[in-house]
Order: structure tokens, then sequence, then C-alpha cells
């Protein structure tokens, strides 16, 4: 059994502890780019899906439906990098052309 | 440390179970999808290889049985062990499963188990017995969780994209009798709306901190969470946060056991009625029943002329009577807390108050056998 003192001690450290966690975060986070995850920024911005078309060896232009291959679109992530990291894998195509913004395009060459 | 009413840490035990099970329909979906190789992966740390799909049975199995079980208050610290490893893996397993309201969960989990939720309406308390409290730092640190959400959400909002209304606009419904129409989408009602949002959320950070505002804030915070059930895209994951947070709120209503006495007319059918159902809805065991014929040996500042006229609230140094007093005694229900104050408001105290008063004039007085071991 702790003695009452030292249990007072322990529990007033959790608190501290956990109303620091849950005070300097979010705070932190705020200061980065929305919405940030453990930052309690539900519905401070909505998720942004780029727009992706497929190239194939001919030229042919193909669009893909990027949501087919999202598991659960969220606002916090950068689908247009994970497309250019993943996209060929994922997509017949020779190359993906990838539009995360108007004017921000960025062209990826499959093996 | 101070002790609280244990039944409230189990009540909000028992909502946030019910919350997790819930959650489990949303997260399935996406956990499964990562198992397949046509899925997009955004791992934190690794390959971007698709999940197992032992594992993903794992923690939807693990999820389900610990949530049962949690919610239940079967072996509730090895539950919230197992309910916790299931979502620390979860939202460890891919970006996109992650979610606030999971995070939320998994503290209020972790709460709820150091606040001895298991002590009362549960099968871990029906084998060992009832304790009558709990430890209370955890509820005043749910207290303090509830109102940080709601600040960050407010000033995570202060950016040009929420502010401008398009944000809030993509968000509302497009289809069926509730949808906004298109034509009144403009940037004038967006930005308003958004702008009130903000308002709403940062109300409720500081209302519910404030003991004089407290019981209103919980009702502005039922309207917030209903409209956004009602007219935003995705009324489940919002249904599932709504009864998340007001699991937390019974940290701030938190009455003592039997500190609000009822007194009633035991020689009246209608009331014997009453306060069965009150009796049975008292989840956190805040009410204390006293029959008007033993009020002589409690020594309440109730006269029995006043007892047999109306029903009575009593709480400390404060006495409600009538409609006024079946307002104060919804108020601690768990069922009927979050509305209980709009009964307060006129018109409907006005009409209420009438509704009594003709029904108590109109009330059959007979004595319904056993009905006075209420008390």
């Amino acid at each position: 059994m702790r003695s009452p003192r030292r249990q007072r001690a322990l529990v007033a450290g959790l608190i501290s502890a956990y109303l620091a966690v849950q005070l300097l975060l979010p705070s932190v986070l705020l200061f980065g780019e929305r919405p940030a995850r453990f930052g309690w920024q539900m519905y401070s911005t909505a998720p942004r899906l780029p727009v992706v078309v497929a190239l194939d060896a001919s030229g042919g232009e193909r669009r893909i439906d990027i949501i087919d291959l999202v598991a659960g679109p969220r606002a916090e992530i950068d689908y247009a990098a994970l497309m250019a990291q993943q996209g060929c894998d994922l997509v017949d195509a020779s190359r993906l052309r990838i539009e995360s913004a108007p004017g921000e395009v960025a062209v990826v060459d499959c093996p | 440390m101070s002790d609280v009413n244990s039944r409230v840490a189990a009540v909000a035990r028992i909502g946030i179970g019910i919350a997790l099970l819930m959650e489990l329909a949303t997260t399935a979906p996406v956990l499964l999808a990562l198992t397949r190789p046509d899925i997009l992966r955004a791992p934190y740390l690794g390959s971007a290889e698709p999940v197992a799909s032992w594992l993903a049975a794992a923690i939807l199995g693990t999820w389900a049985l610990a949530a049962v079980a949690f919610t239940m208050g079967a072996y509730t610290i090895l539950a919230a062990v197992a309910i916790t490893t299931a979502l620390v893996v979860t939202l460890g397993l891919d970006q996109q499963l992650y979610s606030n309201h999971l995070y939320l969960m998994m503290l209020f989990v972790g709460l709820l188990t150091v606040a001895r939720a298991d002590r009362a309406h549960s099968v871990d308390s029906w084998r060992r017995g009832e304790r009558v409290t709990s430890p209370q730092w955890p509820m005043l640190l749910i207290r303090g969780q509830v109102s940080l959400v709601y600040l960050f959400a407010a000033l995570a909002k202060l950016n040009a994209d929420f502010l401008s209304g398009t944000v809030l606009n993509s968000y509302l419904r497009t289809e069926g009798p509730l949808a906004l129409p298109s034509s009144w989408r403009s940037f004038e009602l967006m930005a308003g709306l958004s702008l009130l949002t903000i308002a709403m959320e940062l109300l409720l950070a500081a209302g519910l901190l404030l003991p004089r505002w407290r019981r209103s804030t919980m009702t502005l915070g039922l309207g917030l969470h209903a409209g956004m059930i009602l007219w935003m895209t995705v009324p489940y994951q919002l249904l599932v946060f709504a009864i998340t947070m007001f699991s937390g709120y019974l940290a701030f209503l938190a009455p003592g056991r039997g500190s609000m006495t009822v007194v009633w007319d035991d020689s009246c059918g209608f009331c014997a009625g009453w306060v069965r159902w009150f009796g049975r809805l008292d989840w956190l065991g805040a009410l204390r029943f006293v029959p008007l014929s033993a009020l002589p040996q409690v020594g309440l500042r109730v006269t029995p002329d006043e007892a047999a006229t109306a029903m009575h609230a009593v709480t400390g140094s404060s006495k409600r009577a009538g409609f006024r007093a079946v307002t104060r005694v919804l108020g601690v229900l768990p069922v009927s807390f979050l509305w209980a104050p709009l009964l307060d408001l006129p018109p409907i105290r006005g009409i209420g108050e009438r509704a009594y008063g003709a029904v108590a004039r109109r009330r059959t007085c007979n004595v319904i056998p056993g009905t006075s071991s209420a008390s």
C-alpha cells in the first residue's frame, strides 16, 4: 500500500502530465498545417483528393476515380503524394498525371 | 483526494461502450479495405504492404468482444486494456484509420478505468458488491477533456477556408429532405453559419466549466450535435461522436447519491406512476423519494399541505414544486438532462405549469399497495 502522501503526489503528477499533453500538443499543432491529428481539428478543412489521369503507351488518357483507391478519405492525408509513390502499382498505366490543386501537376513515369 | 458518485462513471462507461460498438461499423470497412492490394496505403512508418487479414480480424474481434465486456462491466479493467490495445494498433496501422472519435474514446476508456467505472451498474459490481464512490480526479479530467475538444475544434476552424463557408458547404447534405437547396448556399449564409459554429464551440468550451451556465450549455451542446447529425453528410459518425461527448457531459452533471429529495403524494395513483418511472430512470441514484405519509419523520422544509398539492424536489436550500420540480428531476436523469433546461423556457414553462395544475386537480387519489416503498 502506498502512503496517502505518495498517492496524492502520484495523482497530482498524473493530472499535470495529462493536462500538459492535452493543452500543449493541440496548441502547438495550431501553428502547423491543418488539420493535424491529435489536435481536435475535426471539420476545420475538407479532404482534397487529387485529379489523376492514367496515360497509356499510345498516348490515350483515362481519368482515375481516386475514391475507389482510398480506404477512408482523410483531410490530413496528402493523397497526391501517395499516388505519386504507389499509383503505378495500383493503376495500369505508363504514366500518371496527378493534379493536386489547380496548376499543381506532377507526372510520374511508371516502370 | 475526494470521491464522487460511482454511478456517474458507470453510466458514462456504458455510453462509451455503446459508442465503441457503433464505431466498429465505421472503422471495420476501412480496416478491411486496407487488406486489399488495390488500395492506397498511408502507413506512418514502414512498407505500404496491405494489412494482413489475420491482423484485421484479430483487431476487430478483440474490439467487439472488449467493447461488449466494457459496456457490461465484465472484467472491466481487462476489457479496457484490450480495447485500448485494439484502438492503439488501429490508429497506428494507417493514417486513413485515424479519427478524432477513436482517439477521444481511447482517452475516455482510460480515464473511466482509473475512475473505477466498474464499481456500479456492472457485472463486476454484481459479483463483488456495488461501491458507492469513485475517485473524483479522473472525472475532473473528463470535464477538462470535453471542454478542450470544443476549444481546439473552434480554434482550428479559425482559418480562411472555414471562415469562407466552403468547408461547411462541402460537408452539408446534398440529398434528402434536410438538404439545403443550392440556391440558398450563398457566401453570406455559409460564412455566417461557419462563424456561428465557431461561436457555439467556444461557448461550449467555456460554459461547461462555469457551474452557473453548465445546464444551459449542455442543452446548447445537444443543439449543436443534433444540428450536425441532421444537416451534415456523415450522420452516423456524428451520432457516435455525439454519444461519446454526451457520455463525457455526465462528468459535469455528477449529482451525489440521493442528493435530490422528491416529496410525493402516496395517496395518488397517478403520482405513484410518475415516481415509479423516475425511480427506474434514476440510473445515477440521485433521487431520494419521500412519500407524504412519511414526511413528518423526515424533517424536510415541505409541509404536508404543500406535498398534497404538488410534487416537490428539494436540493440543499432549494425547493421546487409542481412542474418546476418535474424539470428539476428530469435534469438529473441521464435520459433527459440534456433537454430538461428547455422546459424552463417560456412559453414551455407556462404551458407545463398549467398542464401540471390541471392534472393535479383531476388526479385520482387512492392508495396503491406497495407504491410507498418507492422511498
